[in-house]
């Protein structure tokens, strides 16, 4: 473009007025491709625009939807919570009946152990008691035993003095007899004095023997007196004796209830350890008055709700595992869409910024193309007025173009930084609002969550708890259970109509033996008329099996005569109903019928004399003849009868109005 | 409460067929004659039922044990033995197996009235046809001696061994049939029982005039 005209070569020349003609339609051109190139981009801009919103809002409606869902979630998640509070509940409630009935066992189980301890110091004072009368007897029988020995003694002696005192009196007798006999034989021949002195002296002397036997006779009886009282004693003694026995013997029936105290005792430690068991699974809070049994039976029943209970927690586990597993996925999804969001939100905020530019080079390349016609305003007189200046001012044209290229620079970066500072405003105002709520919701949600999994992991470990000890009741049961083996008994009444008959049996053939037994033993001491009283009573024993017999069959002809009477009046009810006669059998042959149609008036007929009567003839007025011809001529009962039912059925129906 | 009441009813009904199986068989195979028979009306079916106060008191006194032990669920089968009386054996024996079936709770505690009276139509109707089986079995069982008072007969239940017995009862011998043939009739089933039945019969009768 340069023109090397000059006289320098150094200084470049202005251009030519055609070549800036040339330049301004190519930027013209430039301009104009610039402006289409910018409105394609605008609309594709707009289109993308409206495009990214469009997906914006779709992104928009699925996180509601994702809300709605979790919202919808902890609404079920409550409800969950709500089953589970419930289910607690009533957990607590039977575990209070379970400690109630467990605070009733102790109770009783101390108020036994105070009856056991109550009739323990009964006994025990009985026993002393006993005791110490046992030792009062004991001593009052040693002190008995030493007077009885001294008595004894004394009784020996009394009675080795009275042999003595006998000997010498049956001696002094002998000698009296002597005397006596001397005096009869002297009393004839010895009249001396000094005999008679001696006589006397001697009489005197018997006197005081006799005195003193008779003295000796009254020590005796006494002596004898004094021994019945000893035996007496004695008697006594042996008495307290016997008593003493039975008070050994009820000592030792003490002793033996000292070993069923003791059983006692074990049993209630037993309870008392079977209590503390009891009482390692539940708490000490409530009060009940049931039996062990009916204790069983509730554990039982506790059991089986405890059963639907588990499977209820089984079912809800599974749901919160469902709920949890679906939270996850709507959490993955959560996360998903807010990357989605951030990256739509980054891609508007950069089409946006890219839009913004655009603008402003718009803007700017308006302001150019302003910049340039002033320009070519201003050149097109300078190119009419001063084609000669030219040369001069294009120095300054340069110039000129230099300042609009510095001018369009330091518009461009000041474009730039404004656009980056509103840009920048932008983010930090419009998406971190949004952001802030959305994450506001996720960090609730997420709390919530924490809440509600840890919560979860405590009712999973009392419900662990709950299995640990429904397995230990249960292993507990099935001890209990195996304690009594089950098997199977076979069990029949005691008095079945076979082991009566068993029993009749036996008791005949017992007899029979006792009879046979007997009737050998006789027939070897061939007594004809002794009968053993065996064989009177095996007769007995038949007999009344007769009579049983005989009582049966009258009970069994009875009820065949009850069948034998029912099917009978069947039988006479069939006949009157259906021949129109009752008939009545009498007890001399004779066989009395009564027609239906007049039950006043009967026939009798006499089956043993063959005759034939009746007060029928009145109704009836061709009586004669209807038995001529039917009876007598042609021997026809049954017609005869038939006839006469006819006739009184017609004389009936024509009495009837 | 209400799987009780099912239970409760359930067992009525099974006493009550006990009943009158007991009596039919008495009856049908002539153990007591059959004069002490009345006849009476009972599911559709006209059956006999003794009238002897003596025979009537034993079976009420059975009947009401094992009714007992079946609420507890402590008896398993009852057995009618027929005992020749001068040789002491066993001719027949029939077996009632009772097995306790859990479904009654379940339906009873859910079931409406109109499945449980449909449960019990199906029972009458499955009891009808037992009690027919066992009138028609004199067609194909060994004909019993004709002589008067032979027979007689002994009910045995086989209960588990922790069962609450009482000094009436005793324990007994299975009293079973050597080589025998058995016959297996219907079952029915109620709520909480089912009811298996089977006759086992002597096949060649000892040399008994």
């Amino acid at each position: 473009m340069m023109d090397s005209t000059g006289s320098s070569p150094f200084v470049e020349r202005p251009a030519s007025p055609e070549s800036a003609r040339t330049q301004v339609l190519s930027f013209k051109y430039k301009m104009s491709s610039m402006q289409n190139e910018f409105e394609i981009e605008k609309l594709a801009l707009q289109r993308e625009v409206t495009l990214l919103d469009k997906k914006y809002r779709g992104t928009l409606d699925e996180l509601e939807k994702a809300i709605d869902d979790t919202k919808y979630l902890y609404t079920t998640n409550g409800e969950l919570e709500t089953r589970v509070r419930t289910t607690e509940q009533e957990l607590l409630a039977v575990t209070g009946d379970r400690d109630a009935q467990i605070t009733e066992l102790s109770r009783r189980i101390s108020r036994q152990d105070r009856e056991l301890n109550e009739l323990r110091t009964s006994s025990q004072s009985e026993i002393s008691l006993l005791e110490n009368k046992f030792k009062n007897a004991q001593i009052e029988a040693d002190g008995s035993k030493t007077l009885l020995k001294r008595y004894e003694s004394e009784v020996h002696s009394q009675s080795q003095e009275l042999r003595q005192l006998q000997a010498q009196l049956a001696q002094r007798n002998d000698e009296v007899a002597s005397l006596k006999a001397s005096r009869v034989v002297m009393a004839h021949h010895n009249y001396s004095t000094e005999e008679l002195t001696e006589l006397s002296t001697l009489n005197s002397l018997l006197k005081e023997q006799m005195l003193f036997s008779q003295n000796l006779e009254r020590a005796n009886l006494e002596q004898a007196n004094e021994l019945k009282k000893l035996r007496l004693s004695q008697e006594a003694q042996k008495f307290l004796q016997s008593e003493n026995e039975k008070l050994r013997r009820k000592t030792a029936q003490l002793k033996d209830m000292e070993v069923q105290i003791q059983d006692f005792q074990l049993e209630n430690v037993n309870l008392q350890s079977q209590l503390s068991f009891w009482n390692e699974f539940t708490s000490q809070d409530g009060t009940s008055q049931k039996k062990p049994d009916e204790v069983v039976k509730e554990w039982s029943l506790l059991k089986r709700e405890n059963i639907r209970l588990v499977n209820d927690n089984s079912r809800l586990q599974l749901d919160i595992n469902n709920v949890r597993v679906l939270n996850d996925e709507m959490a993955l999804e959560r996360n998903q869409l807010l990357d989605l969001n951030k990256n739509y939100e980054t891609s508007i905020l950069n089409l946006k910024k890219l839009n913004y530019e655009i603008d402003q080079q718009k803007l700017l390349s308006f302001e150019e193309c302003k910049i340039l016609r002033r320009q070519l305003n201003e050149l097109i007189p300078l190119v009419d007025d001063k084609q000669s200046e030219r040369l001069e001012d294009n120095g300054t044209l340069e110039e000129l173009v230099d300042n609009y290229r510095n001018k369009t620079q330091d518009l461009t970066n000041e474009l730039k930084k404004l656009n980056d500072e509103l840009m920048e405003k932008n983010e930090t105002s419009s998406s971190h609002k949004r952001r802030k709520t959305g994450d506001d919701v996720a960090l609730k949600y997420s709390q919530r969550l924490n809440e509600l999994h840890i919560e979860n992991l405590e009712l999973k470990r009392e419900l662990t708890n709950e299995h640990e000890t429904i397995s230990m009741l249960e292993s507990k049961l099935a001890k209990i259970n195996t304690l009594d083996e089950r098997r199977i008994r076979i069990l029949q009444l005691r008095n079945s109509p076979f082991i009566k008959d068993q029993f009749v049996k036996q008791e005949r053939l017992q007899l029979l033996l006792k009879e046979n037994e007997d009737l050998k033993q006789n027939g070897s001491a061939t007594s004809q008329d002794a009968v053993p009283r065996s064989m009177y009573e095996r007769i007995k024993f038949d007999s009344d099996h007769l009579e049983h017999e005989i009582f049966r069959l009258n009970k069994k002809i009875t009820r065949l005569r009850e069948v034998f009477n029912k099917k009978s009046l069947e039988f006479i009810e069939v006949v009157n109903s259906l021949l129109g006669f009752k008939v009545e059998f009498q007890s001399d042959g004779k066989v009395k019928l009564n027609s239906c149609y007049k039950p006043e008036k009967y026939l009798l007929a006499d089956l043993n004399n063959n005759s034939l009567k009746s007060n029928l003839q009145s109704d009836i007025e061709d009586w004669d003849t209807l038995l001529k011809q039917h009876v007598f001529d042609q021997g026809q009962m049954p017609s005869f009868l038939a006839t006469v039912t006819l006739k009184l059925w017609e004389q009936s129906a024509n009495s009837k109005p | 409460m209400s799987s009780q009441l099912s239970l409760k009813g359930s067992t009525r009904t099974v006493t009550e067929f006990f009943e009158y199986s007991i009596n039919s068989i008495l009856y049908q195979r002539a153990v007591y004659p059959s004069e002490d028979f009345v006849a009476v009306r009972k599911y559709d079916l006209n059956l006999l039922k003794t009238h002897d106060d003596e025979l009537k008191t034993y079976i009420r006194q059975i009947l009401q044990q094992v009714h007992r032990w079946l609420l507890g669920g402590k008896c398993n089968k009852l057995v009618l033995c027929i005992v020749d009386k001068p040789s002491c054996e066993i001719v027949e024996r029939w077996e009632f197996d009772v097995e306790h079936t859990a479904q009654g709770t379940e339906e009873g505690a859910n079931g409406d009235q109109a499945q449980l009276n449909s449960n019990q139509d199906e029972t009458q109707k499955q009891i009808r046809a037992l009690m027919r089986q066992i009138t028609a079995s004199v067609t194909f069982l060994p004909e019993l001696d004709d002589g008067e008072d032979n027979y007689t007969f002994n009910v045995l239940a086989y209960t588990d061994a922790n069962a609450k017995v009482p000094l009436e009862w005793a324990d007994s011998s299975p009293a079973e049939i050597a080589d025998s043939e058995k016959v297996q009739f219907r079952s029915f089933s109620t709520n909480d029982h089912q009811v298996r039945t089977q006759v086992c019969y002597r096949v060649q009768p000892s040399s008994k005039s």
